[in-house]
């Protein structure tokens, strides 16, 4: 479980925080997802979770342990990040993968080490392309490696900044339900940030609603009603009730 | 999972080719340490080397071998390991495949001071200790290594200084690199301006690389700097794994990123301050050999920090060979051999580069 409380975050002291006084816990295996529109300060906020960015006030905890009066390496074990780009280096996925066992080893990876790397790799269904470049592999396989990694660590929360955003609608549902079934199986807390609301509805479980640096909104399914979707991006959103739910987008409002 | 479940597994990448490589480069570096000790411009034959190295025979010889090639070979022995293992470091820290040991400006910044110590104070470090009758060279043989090694480290604390105001990122420690290093040359070229001709004849060959001006006590030094150093990078190889990668990402996995950059630049930089300030330039070994073994073994420093220790002493124990063979009686200036043997390496890298090497 992770709980964030009064966090308020900024880049420069003199300016305005970009984050200022947000709250929010998820449970178990929860997956909480931030929406909000662009320069909301969704991003920031994951940062200051993980713990890259200093805070200027505020606290969070992982399991009742307060994770910024932690070491670095300490605060790793618990909490692992899947950033939104693939900036890889030329490597072998599990050269890469075990990257997620820095956090667990002083000088070279132990026999417990590298069982953790293959049990991530075969969690993501990547343990044939152990040997082969990370930077030969498709889109979707390079998100894999790196949730890989994440797993490898073994950390109870997981941080994932936009993980659909260069994917195709098919491969990003394929990767969602991917994460699902993790946090699920797993008992893994995942927290997301995310710009596509259908999807955040079909697989979050907690939202946030982020605007200008705050939280606006926040709970379960029953906050996304069409007022506040469509005040949150300043365009109209209609709400359409079929099967399954879902949201369409219409212009200015 | 036990070790043998996990060999079953196939899942790790074979270390087969990194071992193959590993053990060439340790056969193929004796083979030239030794042959190294047997050619020189004294045309005494193997068979007179070799009874040399163990003492056995005229003295001359003995002084030869034991006195002249025998420093001559460890220091290109140590000085190829440090310059390669400090590329290595530099493009990793930096993200940068065309960083060098000289990126923070190391060799201008020597050159300069060498200059200052030759032009401006007639540092007098002419010998470069190939003269038989007078090996041990009369002139305070550190006067001027001394001074071209104070300015190369305070030049990098300045730039490490600067570019700790932007966390040592990447672009702003190239950019300074660049930025001081020409600074460091333009001053060099006002004191050239007004050198008398023997002054400036004995600065320009300063900065022409030479393992000739090695010595046992100057090979101590280099190797103790080596050994240091590539202790540290050794320890922290899975941390250069991951900075090769992303910053961000290292910083959530519990790396100081800022500090270790810190380091590494600076240890990577304190090696070539030390060997450029001993021997001069010696170009492209930090460039070549390194990506060499990344192309052929991958990019994880558990492998490519040895096999770029042993493929930089292999080399310049190569480039000396060729040096002293091609030279007939003289040796050419070993920087001058490794950047011709560098530069068509160099256009292979940047026009073949494709491929899905890990």
């Amino acid at each position: 479980m992770i709980k964030i409380l009064d966090l308020s975050l900024g880049y420069n002291k003199k300016k305005a925080p970009v984050v200022s006084k947000c709250s929010f816990s998820l449970k178990g295996s929860q997956i909480g997802i931030i929406l909000g529109p662009n320069g909301a300060g969704k991003t920031t906020l994951l940062k200051g979770v993980l713990g890259l960015m200093k805070p200027i006030s505020g606290k969070i905890e992982i399991e009742g342990k307060d994770i910024l009066e932690m070491k670095a390496n300490d605060r790793a074990k618990l909490i692992s990040y899947v950033p939104q780009s693939f900036d890889f280096a030329p490597s072998s996925v599990y050269d890469y993968v075990m990257l997620g066992r820095i956090p667990h080893f002083a000088i070279g990876p132990k026999e417990k080490d590298h069982a953790c790397v293959i049990e991530a790799l075969e969690k993501m269904g990547i343990k044939e392309f152990a040997s082969r470049n990370v930077l030969s592999l498709s889109g979707g396989e390079k998100q894999k490696v790196m949730i890989a990694r994440a797993l490898s660590t073994n950390s109870q929360v997981i941080v994932f900044d936009e993980p659909s955003a260069n994917l195709d609608m098919g491969a990003s549902h394929l990767l969602l339900d991917l994460i699902k079934n993790l946090s699920e199986s797993e008992g893994k807390t995942v927290l997301i940030s995310m710009h596509d609301i259908n999807m955040a509805y079909d697989y979050g479980d907690y939202f946030a609603f982020m605007k200008n640096g705050k939280i606006h909104k926040q709970g379960g399914k029953e906050i996304f009603d069409e007022e506040s979707l469509s005040s949150l991006y300043g365009i109209k959103v209609a709400k359409m009730n079929g099967e399954k739910t879902y949201f369409v987008y219409g212009g200015k409002q | 999972m036990s070790i043998d479940a996990l060999k079953r597994d196939n899942a790790k990448p074979s270390r087969k080719k990194a071992v193959i490589l590993m053990a060439t480069l340790a056969v193929g570096l004796l083979l030239l340490f030794f042959l190294g000790l047997m050619v020189g411009s004294s045309n005494m034959g193997l068979g007179r080397s070799f009874m040399a190295l163990f003492g056995q025979g005229d003295s001359t010889d003995i002084r030869i071998v034991q006195q002249i090639r025998l420093p001559r070979l460890l220091a290109a022995l140590v000085a190829g390991m440090g310059l390669s293992i400090s590329g290595l470091i530099m493009q990793s820290t930096l993200r940068n495949p065309m960083a060098s040991p000289a990126t923070l400006g190391v060799s201008n910044a020597a050159v300069f001071g060498a200059n200052l110590s030759i032009i401006g104070f007639a540092g007098g470090f002419l010998s470069t200790g190939n003269n038989v009758s007078n090996y041990a060279t009369s002139a305070n043989p550190f006067a001027t290594s001394s001074v071209a090694f104070v300015f190369a480290f305070a030049s990098v604390l300045l730039i490490l200084g600067i570019c700790r105001l932007r966390s040592f990122s990447s672009e702003s420690v190239v950019l300074a690199g660049i930025a001081i290093g020409s600074i460091w040359t333009a001053a060099t070229t006002l004191l050239q301006y007004f050198a008398t001709d023997v002054g400036l004849s004995a600065a320009v060959i300063w900065t022409f690389g030479d393992l000739g001006r090695a010595s046992f006590q100057t090979d101590l030094i280099m190797a103790i700097v080596v050994i240091i150093c590539s202790l540290f990078f050794i320890l922290l190889r899975y941390r250069y794994n991951a900075l090769a990668h992303d910053a961000e990402v290292s910083s959530t996995l519990g790396i100081n990123v800022t500090l270790f950059r810190f380091l590494s630049l600076l240890l990577s930089s304190l090696i070539t301050a030390v060997v450029i300030s001993y021997l001069g330039i010696i170009g492209f070994v930090g460039i070549i050999c390194p990506h060499a073994v990344k192309r052929i073994i991958g990019n994880n420093h558990s492998l490519t920090i040895p096999a770029s220790l042993l493929s930089g002493a292999a080399l310049l124990l190569f480039a000396d060979l060729i040096a002293k063979l091609i030279g007939n009686g003289l040796s050419l200036p070993i920087g001058a051999i490794t950047a011709i043997l560098g530069g068509p390496f160099f256009l292979y890298l940047i026009f073949a580069r494709k491929g899905d090497k890990a």
